[in-house]
């Protein structure tokens, strides 16, 4: 009944306030690194510079991770910009792209790189001083962990209660 | 099917199991895993297949007669032909009374439900017992490619009891004792799973002919054709209709995997995420995740030790190792085999193996319900000779669709709201997007997707193809691209009075996705069509309405023909 009732409703009126936090991880960091971020949000067009410093709500300061947060009423999708500069870096677009907003809050995540040349890849978490691979490979080595796991209690099971000859 | 063969002496002999309770268990772990379908707070799933899934729920009582639709494709009487799931268009027809974003979230959560209990069903008629038999419903139903249906909005992938059923009866049918009806029950089973989806069907395909195999081998000459015939006469003619309209409505696009635009992804890839998906799998264009249940596949794994002494298992471990092996159908296979320029029988397998190749991991749904089935056997015979049940199984399988795949934090909720501004006004329209610069397809799908599923909040006729129609230009796309040309150049006049002519008496510009400079341009020459355009910001962008001039005795068809040619 409760199942029938939560879904018989008309279209819901989501979320009042969206936040869309930007993040940027930075293992590459020149001196004096300045990211800004760019958007359209509803017809608005929008700035901000991505920070450090402990000043965004949820950021450790210093840890390599460039934040900034925007509130307002929730679009669908967001045209966003993200650009960085520093005193011998001349101000490139890292990001160009238009970004799903996930209802409620929304956290978009990316990596900054320089093989040559300066880019951002996207990511699912920035990740403080640690490339996503790494965390790539830890969630591949858990998995194959936990198959591991599930075999040896398996095989423990199998030897108690199979008699030998059946083996 | 087959009985215990041991006496059976374990503490699982004093589990008491109401029968009633297993659809409850699945639904309380249907309700976590989907969550959150239940309180449906938007329109769920991270990819624009979910917007287009409930556009096609709200179409469904249109698309019905005859697979038309004139509220989409204007101005074309465009033949759906391609209908992907004839399912969801009945299922549309009976939801019709829900909004379309609840409907698809409540598709969603009664498949899993049901395609879980029906998996159970399958491996207690194995001889499975309850509470062992359950695993076959997580391992089928709450699988990694179940996550991928889900998280990608294609939810009626989940809707299907249908390839356990057909499991049942077809393991029936190819056994000592099978029956035309065991044979005509598959028969309709498949298609069904067919008429789900064609992904289904071809997924049920490793079933039938593993199944088939074993059904023979062990009986030989003593094998009765009766059940196997009725199954396929059973499926003759509805597969022959459901090719005849998948042809009229373009067949499977391109013939060559290179040409078709998704190709097949690394073959390590696939196979690293059968351990799990990785952190980065939800970043690009898809959710993709063909990650295997380990609690089942290691009981699998076990199966020759623990049920030595069984028969009829065998057959369908082989027929899941079957459907493994197709799911893992590595991309090297289309350089090798595709003709540069193929024609005839060539044509119709390369069109085949082009669709196919793109996602050959959904092969691997019969490998889900047979590892599952013969897991769940493994389970109770464990449990019968244990002193103790060996509760922590269950505990590992709720890991596995919970803890491995990340489910439901993986999943996205996007507004469920239209542009108040689509409102001002009545007639057909055409949405104005920006042109995409990569030549990925992911942003003519997003934007499409998006028209397509205001279209059913709005109602009015539309210019998309809101099915996938191979053989067609998107309208919206190519009238788009010479609109956005025009307007860049001054040439609004032209404009109005093109639009005019085609029939549309609104152009909406989707202004928030547009470079400044081009977005300024195009107010000011849309602004000498229409001075005060409906502006809107409720439905997620800022959405700006231009009425069209009213064109009298235009004929839309004669001159999109006369335009288009």
């Amino acid at each position: 009944m409760l199942l029938i009732l939560a879904l018989l409703g008309g279209p819901c009126e989501g979320a009042d306030t969206q936040t869309v936090r930007i993040e940027v991880s930075a293992a590459w960091k020149p001196a004096g690194l300045r990211l800004e971020a760019e958007t359209v949000w509803l017809g608005q067009a929008r700035s901000m510079e991505l920070k450090d410093d402990g000043t965004v709500p949820e950021d450790h300061p210093g840890d390599g991770v460039y934040s900034g947060l925007w509130m307002g009423a929730p679009p669908r999708m967001l045209p966003l910009h993200i650009y960085a500069s520093a005193p011998d870096l001349p101000r490139t677009e890292l990001v160009g792209s238009n970004q799903v907003v996930d209802l409620g809050s929304s956290r978009l995540a990316w990596s900054l790189e320089n093989d040559g040349h300066v880019y951002a890849r996207k990511v699912a978490l920035a990740l403080p001083d640690a490339p996503m691979e790494v965390a790539d490979t830890a969630a591949e080595l858990a998995a194959l962990g936990w198959i591991a796991l599930v075999f040896i209690y398996v095989t423990w099971l199998v030897q108690r209660l199979v008699p030998r000859r059946r083996r | 099917m087959s009985r215990p063969a041991a006496p059976v002496r374990g503490a699982d002999q004093g589990l008491r199991w109401p029968a009633a309770l297993t659809p409850v268990v699945f639904l309380v772990l249907a309700v976590a895993w989907t969550w959150p379908a239940l309180t449906a707070p938007g329109l769920l799933g991270r990819k624009p297949d979910a917007a287009g899934t409930a556009w096609f729920i709200s179409a469904a009582p249109r698309l019905l007669h005859g697979l038309h639709d004139p509220l989409t494709g204007w101005p074309l009487d465009v033949h759906y032909g391609r209908t992907d799931s004839f399912v969801l268009l009945g299922l549309g027809a009976l939801l019709q009374p829900l909004d379309p974003a609840r409907a698809h979230s409540l598709v969603a959560l009664v498949g899993v439900v049901l395609s879980a209990w029906a998996a159970e069903a399958f491996a207690r008629a194995l001889g499975a017992r309850p509470p062992w038999s359950l695993l076959a419903g997580t391992a089928f139903a709450m699988s990694g490619l179940a996550s991928t249906a889900l998280l990608e909005g294609y939810v009626y992938h989940l809707f299907d009891p249908w390839l356990p059923l057909l499991a049942w009866s077809w393991y029936r049918a190819t056994r000592p004792g099978g029956t035309a009806l065991h044979g005509v029950v598959a028969g309709l089973m498949f298609v069904l799973c067919l008429l789900t989806t064609a992904w289904l069907g071809l997924a049920a395909l490793p079933l039938v002919v593993g199944l088939l195999v074993a059904g023979l081998l062990r009986q030989g000459r003593a094998t009765r054709p009766g059940p196997i015939v009725a199954a396929g006469l059973t499926v003759l003619l509805p597969a022959a209709l459901y090719l005849a309209l998948f042809l009229a409505g373009g067949g499977g696009g391109q013939d060559r995997l290179d040409l078709a635009g998704n190709p097949s992804r690394p073959f390590l890839w696939g196979v690293v995420s059968l351990a799990g998906p990785l952190s980065t799998v939800d970043v690009g264009g898809n959710s993709q995740a063909n990650t295997l249940p380990a609690v089942a596949l290691v009981l699998t794994m076990a199966a020759p030790v623990v049920l030595r002494e069984r028969q009829g298992w065998r057959g369908v471990a082989l027929t899941g190792l079957l459907a493994l092996a197709a799911s893992l159908t590595p991309a090297l296979i289309p350089s090798m085999i595709v003709d540069p320029d193929p024609h005839g029988l060539a044509k119709a397998i390369s069109v085949l193996g082009a669709s196919l190749l793109r996602f050959p991991d959904r092969l691997g749904w019969s490998f889900l319900l047979c590892a599952g089935a013969v897991g769940a056997l493994v389970a109770t015979e464990l449990a019968a000779r244990a002193a103790r049940p060996p509760w922590p199984l269950l505990l590992m399988a709720l890991v596995d669709a919970f803890g491995i795949l990340r489910m439901p934090w993986r999943q996205q909720v996007a507004l469920d709201q239209a542009p108040s501004a689509y409102a001002a006004a009545r007639g057909p329209v055409l949405d104005l997007w920006p042109e995409e610069v990569s030549t990925a397809p992911s942003w003519e799908l997003r934007t499409t997707n998006t028209d397509c599923f205001y279209q059913a909040r709005h109602g009015r006729p539309i210019t998309d193809l809101c099915i996938a129609s191979p053989t067609l230009v998107s309208p919206r796309v190519r009238l788009g691209q010479w609109v956005n040309g025009q307007l860049l150049e001054g040439q609004d006049q032209e404009v109005g009075a093109r639009l005019g002519a085609l029939g549309f008496s609104t152009l909406v510009l989707h202004a928030d996705f547009f470079a400044e400079a081009d977005r300024q341009a195009l107010e000011e020459g849309l602004a000498r069509i229409d001075p005060a355009p409906a502006r809107s910001t409720d439905g997620g962008e800022l959405v700006l309405a231009y009425q069209i001039p009213v064109m009298p005795g235009a004929d839309p068809a004669q001159a999109w023909a006369a335009w288009a040619r």
